[in-house]
């Protein structure tokens, strides 16, 4: 038997097109954060 | 292959000879991405998009720049109605690779066709809608979110299994099997729709029987023969479908309102076009009218000016014309009054105007009236006397008549004048005969015909 609700999680809401240019956005700025975060972990791997 | 480290090539090995980089990991990802990339383009040739689906965003999750994974993506997106995601894709496909990509290709033929993409859109939008409405258990408003969403883009297949997993919630199976027929038909792997499809089964006896993929082979069966069958509908009962009185009505109705639609929008305009014409051709006409008043009316000034300038210049002509015509009457009367004949004389100073004389012929005039008149009159006098007793009284009457014209008080006047009254009474003329008498009486007292016209007067009476 399927759970309504837990089976409504699954449902993400889409893209709309005034998102795109945010989400790109969003997107460049977690690049960058994936970055920092490298950088910090080699350092503490020197460091140690 | 190229070193990410230090950018340059070498033919084999994970650890770089030129900057002793270990690329090991560097290598698996990629390959990884290649592989999924495969993977999910053999599914997509398959048309199990919401499988190609996965693959190509783990590939693309691998390697980021992996720009052929990105760009199928894009299109699987497309595919299933997501336009938003399917842009993106492209959009970052297309920074990441400037030339030679068709991402740049596929956004160009979607921004042409701005409507359809607009379309898209808002079943997207519709869908999010849903989704909100779903989770705020107004399952109905969610459901015709869904079916509006469906309508506008058949090919959001997120949207049908939502709708199906909606009537399924509010147990109306025979809709959520509608639905997931159609969604079937489109994509026959989708792991939710099989899943809904057993649940349909378990929930609806009749059908629990037969396995899942045999069931959803009989509805495609179904929905084709139906389809067929809508198809090919004997002749009778599709004219009867179309002859309903209230279609016709319905039709009827549309078309008056459609009309009255367009005449309210569209009159107003046609009217307030056409006034501002009239106002225009009525401005043009006032304008050519004024004009031509204008002109005429300078014309006419012109013509009147130019016509009392004529009768002046005629006038002049005809003073000068009458000037000389009455200096030569003034010579032929000299001449007259030289051979000594009076009565011819006198009768032409009477055609003379003297107001046509200049100052010296005018002299001339004046002589000659005080000094041929009273002679010319004496002469007039002896012959109409002498006509009168010789009972010649025509000739006598002309004479006398010409006796009084040039006569100025002499002593014969009273007598010209008896005679006169006495020739009109003998032709039968008495109203003359009498006015001759009273003018003898009135003006003559003294006079010795005086006794002679007032017995002739009384005899006539």
């Amino acid at each position: 038997m399927i759970d309504f609700k837990s089976e409504l999680e699954k449902y993400q809401p889409m893209m709309e097109m005034e998102n795109i240019e945010n989400s790109i956005h969003t997107e460049e700025f977690q690049d960058i954060l994936d970055m920092l975060s490298y950088i910090s972990k080699q350092n503490d791997l020197k460091s140690k | 292959m190229k070193c990410p480290n230090c950018g340059k090539s070498f033919s084999f090995g994970n650890i770089c000879p030129h900057c002793n980089a270990d690329i090991y990991l560097y290598n698996k990802t990629i390959n990884a991405s290649i592989k999924l990339y495969n993977k999910g383009l053999d599914m997509a040739k398959k048309g199990d998009m919401a499988s190609a689906e996965k693959f190509l965003e783990h590939s693309v999750m691998f390697n980021k720049y992996n720009v052929t994974a990105r760009n199928l993506l894009g299109l699987v997106y497309f595919e299933r109605g997501r336009i938003g995601n399917a842009l993106k894709e492209w959009i970052v496909s297309s920074s990441i690779k400037k030339e030679n990509n068709p991402a740049k290709t596929y956004i160009d033929k979607v921004y042409k066709n701005p409507r359809e993409m607009d379309k898209m859109n808002d079943a997207v939008h519709m869908y999010n809608q849903a989704i909100i409405y779903a989770k705020q258990d107004t399952i109905d408003l969610a459901i015709i979110q869904l079916k509006k969403a469906v309508s506008v883009n058949p090919k959001l297949i997120e949207a049908y299994n939502l709708l199906v997993l909606c009537y399924i919630k509010i147990k109306k199976y025979s809709l959520a099997r509608k639905y997931l027929n159609r969604l079937l038909k489109r994509e026959r792997k989708n792991e939710k729709a099989l899943k809904y499809l057993v649940e349909l089964n378990i929930l609806s006896p009749s059908k629990s029987k037969k396995s899942q993929i045999d069931y959803y082979d009989d509805e495609i069966e179904n929905v084709s023969s139906r389809k067929k069958a809508k198809n090919s509908l004997p002749y009778k009962e599709y004219k009867k479908r179309f002859i309903k009185k209230g279609e016709i009505i319905a039709f009827i109705t549309g078309a008056f309102c459609s009309a009255a639609v367009v005449m309210a929008l569209l009159l107003p305009s046609m009217i307030d076009t056409r006034d501002n014409e009239i106002i225009n051709l009525k401005n043009q006409i006032e304008q050519i009218t004024s004009t031509e008043t204008d002109e005429k009316t300078l014309e006419i000034e012109n013509l009147k000016a130019e016509n009392e300038n004529l009768k002046k210049q005629l006038e002049k002509n005809q003073n000068i014309l009458y000037t000389q015509e009455n200096t030569a009457l003034v010579k032929e009367a000299l001449n007259l009054e030289a051979e000594n004949n009076y009565e011819e004389c006198a009768v032409k100073i009477l055609e003379i105007k003297p107001e046509y004389l200049a100052e010296k012929e005018k002299l001339q005039y004046d002589t000659l009236v005080e000094s041929v008149y009273p002679k010319a009159s004496q002469s007039f006098y002896n012959k109409g006397k002498s006509d009168f007793l010789s009972n010649n009284y025509n000739e006598a009457k002309i004479n006398l008549e010409n006796c009084l014209k040039f006569a100025n008080g002499e002593n014969f006047v009273d007598d010209a004048i008896y005679y006169l009254g006495k020739i009109a009474e003998n032709n039968g003329d008495i109203d003359t005969a009498k006015s001759y008498y009273q003018r003898i009486i009135s003006e003559f007292p003294q006079s010795n015909q005086y006794k002679n016209a007032e017995t002739s007067l009384g005899n006539i009476e």
